[in-house]
């Protein structure tokens, strides 16, 4: 018994964190990404700090534990000290007050265009400096090109080719945000009057026309859905498989670039190609943030440094790598700096400013969308 | 020696199966218990060994040398008994089982079982492993292996009841002469008038 | 957040999630009556064959129990996706070169749901099943009832069956119990949209939609009513067949050979087992693999060396949890076992507290848990993370250990009292070694079933603490086959070491 006591004091105490620990919560469901985060924690250990990734699945889930830490007055001695955000979560922490801030004062964030206003506005709430940007995203379609000549670009051929190849597309099951962002995606296309989009969903008073032309639009898709729309795949990455072995023939996803990436790995087949609907697709920023009790902020700050650093912006942006889109102004950088983010051309991926940007809607939407398709659907 | 003083034996049931039972066993004298099964020689011979089972009541006093040890944990009282359904501990050899009661495993310790074996003419069992014993044998190596102890009490339950005919008569013989050379108080039991021939004295319940 | 439950509870509101959770509620109901009634029947004729011939087989069930239910629920889907080993074998003859489109929806998810959850639940009922057939003395009514001039499948179905399922109520409660809160089965082969409720209790318990968590409470009611129902609806068709039996006594006098089924069954889960480890194996050592190759395109160990970087820390910290939970328990009911006698209270205690554990559905357990957490708010999440582990090691242990200690032959411990050695003394030099086999089997189990534990990391801790089981259900929702299937291979691999060892050392041990 005494030995037990022994070992319970002993958990007991090593679980005060380490001054240099800095506990990082990030989606964890991408090989590709968390791979970077883990040779970012080795290249971190040289100035002394231990970055730990916590694989999360949802960051939602993250936001809810900083909300009872605030409930149960844990102010100091949180555990989390750096989360990877964007959206709702950003708009949902701010609002209660649960972040550290303004954060916008490190070092390298004088490489950040200050009227990009795509960077300043997290899904139409301003950013204020409460979130540094990490980079960006954009919605496109990935496809077989031996299996489809011409890729569907807009809502109506994508329902053209449901219909003329059934069974042969789907998205990732609502609530997941890649399916969230098709819906939204499609709603764009749909209505004419873009503009009410980016305001709250308030606005957009009783019978509220663009969320009843998603669900018409959906109905009538989702006969010809894999699985006739009875089953989805919970994650985008689930769609990877699928791709491959052409249970279905296109599939999305945020990043311009992974595609070369999945080749590389032998994931998808040579014949895979990026596409995106024509008419501009969503693109969108993700962000980093410090939560208002992190026990080490001191080190976040430093490695958010790190990590909009030019060089690792650079590496990020390799396709060999992440090849996710740097958050860096090009005209900010001396000429050395600029030299590291050019690349070869690759097949695979969506040339860069091939197709326009459109903003995210206003985050009020996100939830509207998501209750729509369940009462629908589920 | 051993003293028995108005020992009772009720069964839960408050019936007597014992009442005021009174002996006395000097050292080197061997009784014999009998009597038909069901009336508490076991029983009896358990709770002198310090065995008391949990649907009897005992009452009396038991005495080894003038001392009482009504008190006295099993281990403690040096009274070695062979049970009916004796067992060797199958995880250790002949000489092991023989060597286990003893206090460590001192090289005299060794010589002396080596010569109870000797004396006893099991040394070819030495080093056979236990479940490769025969009937016979496995009830010697039981006496041997309670001789090792040196108790002064000896008790006996049935020694032969699970052996056939031919081997209960060669190990019988054996048991009596073994027996009959040792130090201490023994008291048999059995139901088998057959076993009962030679002892010294018998009690009858 | 689940506080809420024990605040009140609206019955006009779990009347309206009854309605919209009906055709959960019913898939739900259908598919685990199905696998529960299947399995059992499976493993009648599987118990009665391996018991008529030879006993020393089933010790190999030993190795099967010991495959983790996520790994397998891969392996499965592997085998029957509209892209996998199945489909591509057929298009062999078919010659399509792009797999069908699935258009199947529901029933084939079904289907398989019930394929797989029974074929995994009969390994456990048949190896409790085989003891059951030992204390019933099933050889002896075989022979008495054919000496009566009646065949064997008679004396099986007349006489066998009703008192087999009497002695199995336990062991089939559990399997209840699991198959209403598992989350692998049915969330990797389950029906979707709507999902079964095992899975909805996740997803509201993960929700921040606030309609999603208030319907947790509803949820719970209906989990606690779905085992209720389903408890009693077996017992009922149980007692019905019974008394049928009873009342109409058919005798079978045709050579019907029923070990013949119980072989066939044998044989088709063996290797159903092996063959959803090769796939999985296959997939874990390729680059890519697609459709329709029936073998690899290309080799790499690629999988293999991303398991290895990136989760070797919390593989390896999952063996030294398990480890730890699975002594512990094993010491603490040891001491209890061996210090209490069973009139005692505190052994009563330990008697509810298991049975009580292994009959709730765990998920609700795992709620309360987590709400005595947040209420209490002493100690870190860490050992209440372990504190969970630790009850459900807990009842394998102590009726595994009770079954020992009553198999136990004590006069061995009264030889070495007679023989001068104290009880404590004795309890090292004879009990332990003499039960050595046990010992390390309980152990085995213990480690198993904690390595295997799921639902811990999702709700009790949310993610914070988890095993390398959760890594496993993270990895194959990513986009790399051959980084998940080397996951779940190498999340088998501790417990199939431990108990091919047991087995190689061929004790056939009662559990």
């Amino acid at each position: 018994m005494r030995f037990l006591l022994f070992f319970i004091i002993f958990l007991f105490f090593s679980n005060f964190s380490n001054s240099s620990d800095v506990n990082f919560h990030a989606w964890g469901g991408s090989i590709v990404i968390n791979n970077f985060i883990s040779e970012s924690s080795k290249d971190l250990k040289k100035i002394n700090i231990n970055l730990k990734h916590t694989k999360v699945p949802d960051i939602a889930d993250t936001v809810k534990i900083l909300e009872s830490d605030k409930k149960n007055n844990n102010f100091g001695k949180g555990l989390i000290d750096l989360m990877w955000i964007n959206g709702e979560n950003f708009h949902r922490l701010k609002k209660k007050q649960l972040l550290f801030g303004p954060i916008n004062t490190v070092e390298n964030y004088k490489y950040i265009n200050f009227n990009d206003q795509s960077l300043h506005n997290d899904f139409g709430e301003p950013v204020e400096g409460m979130e540094v940007p990490w980079g960006r995203a954009q919605f496109v379609i990935i496809y077989d090109s031996d299996l489809i000549h011409k890729p569907p670009e807009t809502a109506s051929e994508l329902m053209a080719f449901a219909k003329n190849n059934p069974g042969r597309i789907t998205y990732p099951q609502i609530p997941e945000f890649h399916g969230t962002t098709f819906l939204k995606q499609i709603i764009y296309e749909l209505i004419d009057n873009k503009s009410i989009l980016q305001k709250p969903i308030s606005k957009c008073q009783n019978t509220c026309n663009p969320l009843h032309e998603l669900i018409n639009y959906l109905k009538e898709l989702h006969p010809f859905l894999w699985n006739e729309g009875r089953r989805f795949p919970k994650s985008v990455n689930e769609t990877i498989p699928l791709l491959s072995n052409r249970e279905i023939w296109l599939t999305f996803s945020f990043n311009p670039s992974v595609a070369a990436n999945y080749v590389k790995n032998g994931d998808l087949r040579k014949s895979t190609r990026t596409t995106s609907f024509r008419n501009g697709s969503i693109g969108n920023t993700h962000y980093l943030a410090i939560p208002f009790n992190s026990s080490n902020k001191k080190s976040s700050l430093k490695v958010i440094n790190y990590l909009i650093s030019p060089t690792i912006q650079a590496k990020k942006a390799n396709i060999n790598n992440w090849g996710d889109p740097t958050v860096l102004d090009f005209d900010l950088m001396n000429s050395e700096q600029r030299q590291m983010f050019l690349k070869k051309q690759n097949i695979h991926i969506l040339p860069k400013n091939k197709i326009p940007y459109i903003q995210e809607p206003h985050y009020s939407w996100t939830e509207a969308i998501e209750n729509e398709w369940f009462k629908a659907f589920n | 020696m051993l003293k028995c003083e108005d020992i009772s034996i009720k069964n839960k049931n408050n019936i007597t199966l014992i009442d005021k039972l009174n002996f006395f066993i000097k050292e080197s004298e061997i009784f014999t218990l009998t009597g038909p099964s069901g009336v508490g020689k076991s029983t009896l011979l358990k709770y002198i060994c310090g065995i008391r089972e949990s649907n009897f009541f005992y009452s009396g006093r038991i005495l080894i040398d003038n001392n009482i040890i009504n008190e006295v944990p099993t281990n403690l009282r040096r009274v070695g008994m062979i049970f009916q359904n004796d067992l060797l501990f199958p995880h250790m050899n002949v000489i092991e089982n023989i060597l286990f009661a003893t206090p460590s495993h001192k090289k005299k310790n060794f010589e002396d079982a080596a010569n109870l074996l000797n004396q006893l003419n099991l040394e070819y069992l030495s080093t056979k492993k236990i479940n490769t014993l025969s009937g016979g044998e496995y009830s010697r190596v039981c006496l041997a292996r309670i001789m090792m102890n040196e108790p002064k009490v000896l008790l006996v339950d049935e020694p032969f009841s699970n052996l056939d005919k031919k081997t209960k008569a060669l190990t019988r013989d054996f048991f009596y002469n073994t027996i009959s050379n040792l130090n201490c108080a023994t008291l048999i039991v059995t139901h088998d008038m057959e076993d009962i021939y030679s002892y010294d004295k018998i009690i009858k319940l | 957040m689940s506080q809420a439950i024990f605040m009140q509870l609206d019955l006009h509101l779990f009347l309206k999630d009854l309605q919209i959770l009906a055709p959960s509620i019913g898939h739900t109901l259908f598919n685990n009556i199905a696998a529960i009634a299947i399995s059992i029947f499976v493993a009648f004729f599987i118990t009665i064959y391996l018991y008529k011939y030879s006993l020393y087989k089933s010790s190999f069930l030993i190795v099967l129990i010991s495959f983790p239910h996520i790994s397998f629920c891969i392996g499965v889907s592997y085998l029957f996706a509209s892209s996998g080993l199945f489909a591509r074998l057929f298009s062999l003859f078919y010659g399509n070169e792009v797999p069908f489109a699935s258009t199947s929806g529901h029933y084939t998810d079904n289907l398989i749901y019930i394929f797989g959850l029974s074929i995994r639940e009969v390994p456990f009922l048949v190896l409790i099943g085989l003891n059951v057939c030992d204390k019933i003395k099933l050889n002896l009514i075989n022979r008495q009832v054919q000496a009566l001039g009646f065949s064997e499948l008679t004396s099986l179905v007349n006489c066998v069956l009703p008192l087999w399922l009497k002695s199995m109520s336990l062991p089939i409660l559990v399997v209840i119990t699991f198959s209403f809160s598992n989350i692998e089965f049915s969330s990797i082969l389950g029906p979707q949209l709507p999902n079964m409720i095992n899975v909805k209790f996740i997803e509201s318990w993960y929700s921040t939609n606030q309609y999603l968590i208030r319907q947790l409470n509803s949820l719970i009611l209906i989990t606690i009513l779905c085992v209720i129902f389903t408890t009693l609806l077996l017992a009922f068709l149980r007692n019905l067949s019974i008394y049928f039996l009873k009342k109409t006594r058919f005798f079978i006098k045709s050579s019907f050979n029923s070990n013949l089924l119980g072989k066939i069954f044998y044989k088709l889960m063996i290797s159903i087992f092996i063959l959803t480890l090769l796939v999985t194996f296959l997939l874990s050592i390729c680059k890519s693999w697609f459709f329709p190759s029936i073998l690899p395109d290309t080799l790499s160990y690629d999988g293999w060396k991303y398991i290895f970087i990136n989760h070797l820390p919390i593989f390896l910290n999952s063996i030294f949890i398990s480890t730890f939970i699975s002594f512990l328990s094993l010491i603490i009911i040891g001491l209890v076992i061996e210090n209490t006698n069973k009139k005692k209270l505190l052994f009563k205690i330990l008697f509810i507290l298991s049975f009580t554990i292994l009959i709730l559905p765990q998920n609700i357990m795992l709620i309360g848990i987590n709400d005595l957490m947040n209420i209490t708010n002493i100690f870190s999440v860490k050992i209440w993370f372990y504190f969970s582990l630790f009850i459900y090691v807990l009842p394998y242990t102590y009726f595994m250990m009770k079954q020992t200690y009553d198999n136990f032959n004590y006069q061995y411990i009264r030889n070495a009292n007679v023989l001068g050695t104290s009880r404590f003394k004795s309890l090292f030099l004879i009990k332990i070694p003499l039960i050595s086999n046990e010992l390390i089997l309980i152990f085995a189990v213990g480690f198993a079933v904690c390595f295997y534990q799921f639902l811990q990391g999702i709700i009790v801790t949310k993610g914070e603490e988890i095993l390398f089981n959760n890594e496993v259900f993270i990895l194959f929702s990513g986009e790399s086959i051959n980084v998940a299937s080397s996951g779940s291979l190498m999340n088998l691999i501790p417990a199939l070491l431990l108990f091919l060892l047991i087995w190689i050392r061929g004790h056939h041990v009662k559990v």
